[in-house]
């Protein structure tokens, strides 16, 4: 599986980018620079973008207008999105909230690894396949 | 409490906040401007428009500014490159969105604009008008970083759009500042 890492400072996108990996997540990291590259990268891998995380100020197409696309298109908008953001007031937290229900969560810049962590891991766990009452003994 | 302090306590609250999560480093925040400009080469500025209006900038040095971008992602870069320039115009951005979340705390609302970032060679930020001023210098390892805010208090209210262009206008307004001072130095 996938994470699409959306921000337009290249800096941003490593530093999130190697926090994923070492908090011990196996996935692909794919990159945009904005909402509009985001937009033809989530169309190529759609089927294997677990988590897209998002900035929300970015030339071209925004966090926000870009959470509004994808919630209107249903192939791709069950795909949960993190906002990663410098806007950390409480208006701007409810107005991405109104944009779309596929927004999972919100992050305020700046963030410790531990913090990021906490908030994508539950939304990764719900994504990942799983397997019950199946005993790989008895087959 | 005064705006003035409010803006320091809020800028000294942020600038702690960005260097412990984002760049953990040992560091001294003084106050104060450069003591020396002379190795100064690299200056991010972000304006902002509300019912507070002005601009943040970040003086910085080659050396220091490879410093800082080293420490965001967690590896040497010895030499000026685009990923330094595009590393500290956002370390300016994450100081600034958490001036403006403290600020907006307190009553105080703006909108930012897009950093700018500018590189030069022994540059200044000068005071543009009848504006308030708190200068600030981060200190980590041997580097010192000029940290400048202007604000004023703005008389009236205004629609998004008039405050969007504001902090443009103010960034332009900067930008054009330094522009001349580096052609008088």
């Amino acid at each position: 599986m996938k994470i699409l890492v959306v921000d337009d400072s290249g800096v941003q996108r490593k530093m999130i980018s190697q926090i994923i990996q070492k908090a011990g997540f196996d996935h692909e990291i794919l990159e945009a620079c904005d909402g509009e590259v985001a937009i033809q990268t989530l169309a190529q891998n759609y089927k294997d973008v677990a988590l897209v995380l998002c900035d929300w100020n970015m030339p071209k197409m925004n966090g926000l207008e870009f959470i509004q696309g994808v919630a209107k298109v249903p192939p791709v908008a069950q795909i949960p999105i993190v906002m990663v953001t410098t806007e950390g007031t409480a208006d701007k937290i409810e107005q991405a909230k109104q944009a779309g229900s596929n927004l999972a969560g919100y992050i305020v810049k700046p963030f410790t690894p531990p913090q990021l962590k906490e908030v994508i891991s539950p939304i990764l766990a719900k994504t990942e396949f799983k397997v019950s009452g199946y005993d790989q003994g008895e087959a | 409490m005064e705006l003035q302090e409010k803006v320091l306590n809020a800028l000294n609250a942020s600038v702690e906040e960005a260097v412990t999560t984002t760049f953990s480093a040992e560091h001294k925040i003084v106050d104060g401007d450069l003591k020396d400009i002379s190795t100064t080469s690299v200056i991010c500025s972000i304006g902002f428009g509300g019912s507070i209006d002005g601009s943040v900038s970040i003086c910085l040095s080659d050396d220091g500014a490879c410093r800082l971008v080293s420490k965001m992602i967690g590896m040497d870069i010895e030499e000026m490159c685009p990923d330094v320039l595009d590393g500290s115009g956002e370390a300016l951005n994450i100081i600034v969105g958490g001036l403006k979340r403290r600020l907006a705390e307190q009553g105080h609302s703006f909108e930012i604009g897009v950093p700018t970032v500018i590189q030069g060679q022994k540059m200044h930020v000068t005071k543009p008008g009848e504006l308030m001023v708190i200068r600030k210098c981060l200190v980590f390892e041997q580097f010192e970083f000029g940290i400048t805010v202007f604000f004023k208090e703005h008389e009236s209210g205004e629609d998004k759009k008039q405050v969007t262009e504001k902090a443009q206008s103010n960034a332009g307004d900067m930008l054009s500042n330094l522009i001349q001072d580096e052609n008088a130095g």
